[in-house]
């Protein structure tokens, strides 16, 4: 009787050793990977994020995935907040590739921040201007999952009701003049010829904005003005913004441009109230939101122009194309390999069409071919692109650091457009910081 | 012994969360510093980050703006607040004085972030409070975008700052007024005194000590604002609502860079000029106190 209650307990211990040690050992092989991404209000962005993460844990059941949505601002001070303490957190994250390599390079992968991940992918899986976004001497350190063209998106329905001809008579792009004449009968007609928001977020003016400099530069000197090889004085400079000036008395932006936010600019276009709205490759995914999230309703006539064209100009053609979000592997990962395994799976041919799919934008992932089947309008976007010149990127934000940069912000893409500010004033603001 | 336990955990609050935060900014902003976790480099710098902040044209675009702030916001935040309270003294008795006091004292509990929203919503220049009001008065001329305009926007977040804390102001004079010496005024009153004889010389020179500490109180404050104008301008348009608070924020989280050095140096040169102010301050109150 006593040994066998010697026995009992010892199975009983034997069982519990066995139970616990065994998860333990399960758990110490378990990898629970911690990934924070900007587009916590993008449905179509979420639901292809979830899908790829549900597959990846399928195809590794030793790798887990927990997700943490945030908006870009807060997403951007947390992830600074927490690599400053060095906690290992997060292993994937969401990070836009700017600056531009050429022009200085992200700070977060100069600071050592980002993981060099060249070993863990294969180059051949992106389209090759677009990795350039994330190639630091030949190494790469993210992948250009969002990117496309900067583009003016159009209501066609204002455009009939206003009586401008649509599509222009190239197919392309108005002419500046034509452009004037539009947004005088637009105005007429009761609508916002041109939707903006730039309390928070000036990006869809600076697009404009930088849109008008490569029309008078062209790609090699608008490159030179970033570099300081051209100064801001040249006459062409002076031009570009004087035609942002005049259109901006036309009354192109809405009258509070100043005190509305990047998001009241979109709300105002998919609403209804304002006839384009100039912004870049991730407004088809913020369209294809639930309507009362800012989506687009679906009878909305949605197309797209390139940026007025220079009468006589040379560099009509140029097309300003960016990649956009992207997401990288922190340098402070305990889990490099495991995290870099899950860009590996997402970067083929079938998640490629997956992300066309949901979220109707383009990717840097090569194995998409035609959009046109997904959405005209995205395929008349990939059409615009694939005629014209690609400047990748040519976005003045997107290259311009430090006090220039806030400079332009604040002088070229708020106060000028908001008519506080002339052409020369800005001019000289920018001198101060100019190299 | 026991009167030490019992104070350790706020000394250890005190010591952790105001203490070492403060000497640690201090000591970064000698530094120029890239925070990267276990990779951080500290690389002395000595005075050069205080140089680059008084050489910064924005710096004292910021500093401009908190000044004009701190400086009429106690031209007007106490006075205002002291005739409310006069007001509600004389004027008004019982459940009126106890209505219009609730009403005043409202703002005060509302947060810079709900009172920054609300008072987007009535400067918004198309279906804003404000200028709904001018359109129904017939002023349709003075119909503006308030915080778009870079000649405004600064003046029209201080009057709402001063709509938040005139109630605070009112309620310690209220309490200020109603503990004065009873006798005295009615010695006035006999004495022959119009209103405006008692409230010169008898009433406010009574009432000094209040006035000063809510002087401190309000100019301080007022230099440190931060919440209203994140939430309604982002120091925008054009850093007219710049201050310096919002201004080390956007460089320590928002610039391309993450060197926290700079930022800290204009943390710490703030907070000597802010230090500087309260000693002046209270130099001056116990100056007059002397002579009294």
């Amino acid at each position: 009787m006593k040994y066998q209650k010697v026995i009992t307990l010892f199975l009983v211990i034997l069982c519990l050793v066995v139970f616990f040690g065994g998860s333990l050992y399960a758990k110490d092989k378990q990898v629970t990977l911690q990934f924070w991404s900007h587009w916590a209000s993008e449905k179509a962005k979420r639901e292809f994020t979830e899908k790829a993460i549900e597959a990846f844990e399928k195809a590794n059941p030793n790798i887990k995935i927990e997700m943490t949505w945030y908006e870009k601002n807060q997403l951007m001070q947390v992830l600074r907040a927490e690599m400053s303490i060095g906690s290992g957190k997060p292993d994937l994250f969401y990070l836009d590739p700017k600056p531009d390599p050429q022009y200085g390079g992200s700070p977060w992968v100069n600071e050592g921040l980002v993981a060099d991940i060249t070993e863990y992918l294969d180059k051949n899986s992106y389209i090759g201007e677009d990795l350039k976004a994330w190639t630091y001497n030949n190494r790469l350190y993210g992948i250009p999952l969002e990117g496309g063209l900067f583009m003016i998106y159009v209501n066609k329905g204002i455009f009939e009701e206003a009586g401008v001809q649509f599509p222009p008579a190239n197919g392309r792009n108005f002419t500046q003049e034509e452009f004037k004449d539009a947004v005088i009968k637009i105005r007429d007609a009761g609508y916002v010829p041109l939707a903006a928001g730039v309390m928070d977020s000036a990006i869809s003016t600076d697009c404009f904005i930088s849109a008008c400099l490569v029309r008078e530069l062209g790609k090699e000197e608008f490159e030179g003005l970033i570099r300081g090889k051209i100064s801001w004085e040249d006459p062409r400079v002076l031009s570009a913004l004087r035609y942002v000036s005049e259109i901006t008395k036309l009354r192109t932006w809405p009258d509070d441009v100043l005190s509305m936010r990047f998001v009241d600019g979109f709300l105002m276009f998919s609403r209804g109230e304002a006839a384009m709205y100039a912004d870049g490759p991730w407004m088809f995914s913020r369209a294809a939101n639930p309507i009362e999230q800012g989506g687009l309703p679906g009878d909305f006539k949605l197309d797209v122009v390139d940026f007025p064209a220079k009468i006589s100009g040379e560099y009509n053609d140029v097309v300003v194309k960016l990649v956009a979000g992207s997401w990288v592997v922190s340098a402070q990962s305990k889990h490099i390999p495991e995290a870099a395994s899950f860009l590996r799976f997402i970067s083929t041919p079938e998640w490629a069409k997956e992300w066309v799919k949901t979220v109707k934008g383009q990717t840097g992932i090569k194995g998409w071919a035609n959009s046109e089947e997904i959405n005209p309008t995205l395929g008349k976007a990939q059409r615009l692109q694939n005629q014209g010149e690609i400047m990748m990127p040519g976005l003045c934000s997107y290259l311009l650091t430090g006090n220039l940069r806030e400079t332009w912000m604040e002088t070229a893409c708020k106060a000028l457009i908001g008519g506080q500010m002339s052409p020369q004033e800005v001019i000289d603001s920018m001198l101060q910081y100019a190299q | 012994m026991y009167i030490l336990i019992f104070l350790l955990p706020a000394i250890c609050f005190f010591i952790f969360f105001m203490i070492y935060p403060m000497f640690k900014n201090f000591y970064n902003s000698f530094f120029y510093i890239k925070l990267a976790g276990p990779n951080s480099k500290y690389t002395f710098v000595g005075l050069s980050n205080f140089r680059d902040v008084i050489s910064d044209s924005i710096f004292w675009k910021a500093t401009r703006n908190t000044l004009t702030w701190a400086i009429l916001s106690s031209l007007v935040e106490i006075p205002l607040g002291f005739i409310l309270a006069f007001i509600l003294t004389s004027e008004t008795k019982g459940m009126m004085s106890r209505l219009f006091r609730n009403i005043w004292i409202m703002s005060v509990l509302l947060s810079e972030v709900m009172v920054g929203l609300l008072w987007t919503w009535v400067y918004q220049p198309r279906w804003g409070l404000l200028n709904s009001f001018l359109n129904i008065i017939g002023l349709n001329a003075l119909q503006q975008s308030w915080l778009g305009n870079p000649s405004l926007a600064l003046y029209c977040l201080i009057l709402t700052s001063t709509w938040q804390w005139t109630g605070f102001n009112m309620i310690l004079y209220l309490t200020g007024i109603s503990s004065l010496p009873p006798e005295i005024i009615e010695a006035s009153i006999i004495d022959g005194t119009n209103i405006w004889q008692r409230i010169k010389y008898i009433i406010l020179p009574l009432l000094n000590s209040l006035t000063f500490t809510l002087l401190i109180l309000c100019f301080v404050g007022k230099m440190k604002i931060f919440g209203l104008i994140w939430v309604a301008t982002n120091g925008g348009p054009l850093w007219s609502t710049e201050t310096v608070s919002t201004y080390v924020v956007r460089r320590a989280f928002f610039f391309d860079s993450f060197d926290v050095g700079f930022p800290s140096a204009i943390a710490t040169l703030w907070f000597l000029v802010i230090l500087s102010i309260v000693i002046f301050f209270s130099w001056v109150v116990r100056k007059k106190k002397f002579e009294q």
